[in-house]
């Protein structure tokens, strides 16, 4: 795989998955 | 609908508002729209319209719902009339009951199609056909003669009909709570899959990754085209469900108390997740691995349908009973539950206009609606032109309009004081100051912008030959369209 479309999918995907399990997890939370 | 009828969870009014949310675009339009659009440049117009367009118009679109809420409206007549003095604004609300029926008419059509093949998978169907049988096959499948098409049509609408007449909690929240987690969990055994495999296995060209190389590698050179941006903000539109009136009736039968912000928030990720990550690793991964890229560049500019039920369907039947069965049951299977999550939503806002002005049953409005999905999905079968006139009348220029129309009555007639001091209300996270300005100026000018974008696409459909098809469909809708303008003028708002 070339180097710029690992960076670049792994900055994007990493951003969110980051943002769906805050948002989530705080809803559970908040739930409980 | 009883007006007493509200969510029972959070997390069950998060997992439908992602399920409204999540359809069959995130799985079959989004990779399709990137790699035809700079590939993972494509993602940078993508995440920019999601911040600018996205993002706000969740958070409109939920306090409106939620000012509903506080007021006991459900349907969008009243929810926009309560946010002026002018009684004629209600008139608007008009293209929310008008899109949603239209807009379903053909969106069951085409989830029956899914519900279809899923179930081919089990009876694996197409051991033994070559590629060309498959897709002659899906053609046949289309047609309004062909039995097995509209059996799975008449369930599928059946489907519909019977959740949206059990409710919100027991019906639309209860779908929900089931669907959305086999939906991801589907969806991540499939990526998992085609993003493991090797060159040489099952009889792959490529390794798995290949595509997602293909898929990604950015291409920076046409990233200032207008046409790139256009395509993102329309991927935001269609993906997320803005303009449609499903959101705010949703979020209408939320508790007052309710926080939005969040709520919003994690819907929209939820929705982005599935779309950005789990979308782009599926279908072109292993089609690229198996296919090569030569054929699937090919296969590309016709679109995610073709790629979903003319290949796919061929490559699962290549890869053995266990397997191949799988597979086909998960990639069908998410895709109905897409599907499915995406057409309750558009029941609601007639069942709930119904329901609210003149005392219907939320069973009786159900049904209305499954007469209508009957009605307007029979010319759709017949006819693609019908279908393709629908989806760009309903499900595309009405979207836009009407969420120009509710971000100016939110943030300039109603105020954005008002309007971001609603926002904020309860909200269990900090939403930064910047989305305020956003909010009144960057999002309406942005939509401003894209409605006039569109503008030369639609005279020139207005100015292109005319066929009898085109013709029927637009007159099926102005009848839908001053059907709907009527009942709202015959009901009685709140105000009245």
């Amino acid at each position: 795989m070339k180097i710029e479309a690992l960076i670049l999918m792994l900055i994007i995907n990493g951003i969110t998955v980051f943002f769906t399990l805050k948002f989530l997890w705080k809803v559970i939370e908040e739930e409980q | 609908m009883n007006s007493k009828e509200q969510w029972g969870t959070k997390i069950g009014l998060v997992l439908a508002m992602a399920g409204n949310a999540i359809g069959l675009g995130n799985f079959l339009r989004f990779p399709v729209q990137a790699i035809q659009n700079g590939g993972g440049a494509f993602i940078i117009p993508y995440f920019v319209c999601f911040l600018l367009i996205g993002v706000p118009l969740l958070w409109v679109e939920w306090s409106m719902g939620r000012v509903g809420s506080k007021n006991q409206q459900h349907n969008m007549p009243s929810i926009l009339q309560l946010f002026t003095k002018y009684r004629w604004v209600k008139y608007f609300g008009v293209f929310s009951i008008f899109t949603n029926i239209v807009v379903a008419a053909y969106y069951t059509y085409i989830e029956s199609w899914t519900l279809g093949y899923c179930f081919f998978s089990i009876t694996q169907k197409f051991q033994g056909y070559s590629l060309e049988s498959v897709q002659n096959y899906f053609e046949e499948f289309k047609k309004w003669y062909h039995y097995e098409g509209v059996t799975f049509w008449i369930i599928t609408c059946f489907l519909n009909v019977y959740i949206l007449s059990k409710g919100i909690e027991k019906g639309i929240e209860a779908a929900a709570k089931w669907l959305m987690p086999m939906l991801i969990l589907f969806s991540i055994c499939l990526a998992i899959f085609a993003l493991s495999f090797q060159e040489g296995d099952f009889g792959a060209l490529h390794a798995g990754i290949v595509g997602l190389d293909y898929l990604w590698t950015p291409d920076f050179t046409g990233i200032w085209q207008p046409k790139v941006w256009l395509a993102a903000a329309g991927q935001i539109f269609f993906t997320l469900a803005l303009g449609m009136g499903t959101i705010q009736c949703y979020a209408s039968y939320m508790k007052k108390e309710e926080d939005i912000a969040l709520g919003a928030m994690a819907s929209g990720w939820l929705n982005e997740f599935v779309e950005v990550v789990l979308g782009a690793s599926i279908m072109i991964p292993i089609c690229v691995g198996f296919l090569g890229l030569e054929k699937v560049n090919e296969w590309v500019q016709l679109g995610g349908m073709g790629l979903s039920f003319k290949v796919l369907p061929f490559l699962f039947s290549q890869w053995g009973v266990i397997l191949g069965t799988l597979a086909g049951v998960m990639w069908f299977g998410a895709l109905f539950f897409a599907g499915i999550t995406s057409s309750l939503a558009m029941g609601l806002p007639l069942t709930s206009f119904m329901s609210d002005f003149y005392g219907w049953s939320q069973k009786k409005g159900a049904y209305l609606f499954g007469a209508l999905l009957v009605a307007l999905g029979i010319p759709c079968i017949f006819s693609p032109v019908i279908l393709d006139e629908f989806d760009f009348w309903a499900g595309s220029f009405s979207l836009v309009l009407f969420a120009v129309i509710e971000i100016v009555l939110f943030s300039w007639v109603w105020g954005i004081e008002k309007g971001w001091a609603e926002i904020n209300e309860n909200a269990k996270i900090r939403i930064p100051l910047i989305f305020k300005f956003i909010i009144h100026w960057v999002t309406p000018i942005f939509l401003i912008l894209i409605f006039l974008a569109n503008l030369p696409g639609l005279f020139q459909k207005l100015l292109e030959e005319t066929t009898v098809e085109k013709l029927v469909a637009r007159i099926i809708m102005m009848i839908v369209f001053f059907v709907c303008l009527f009942f709202i003028y015959k009901a009685k708002t709140h105000e009245d």
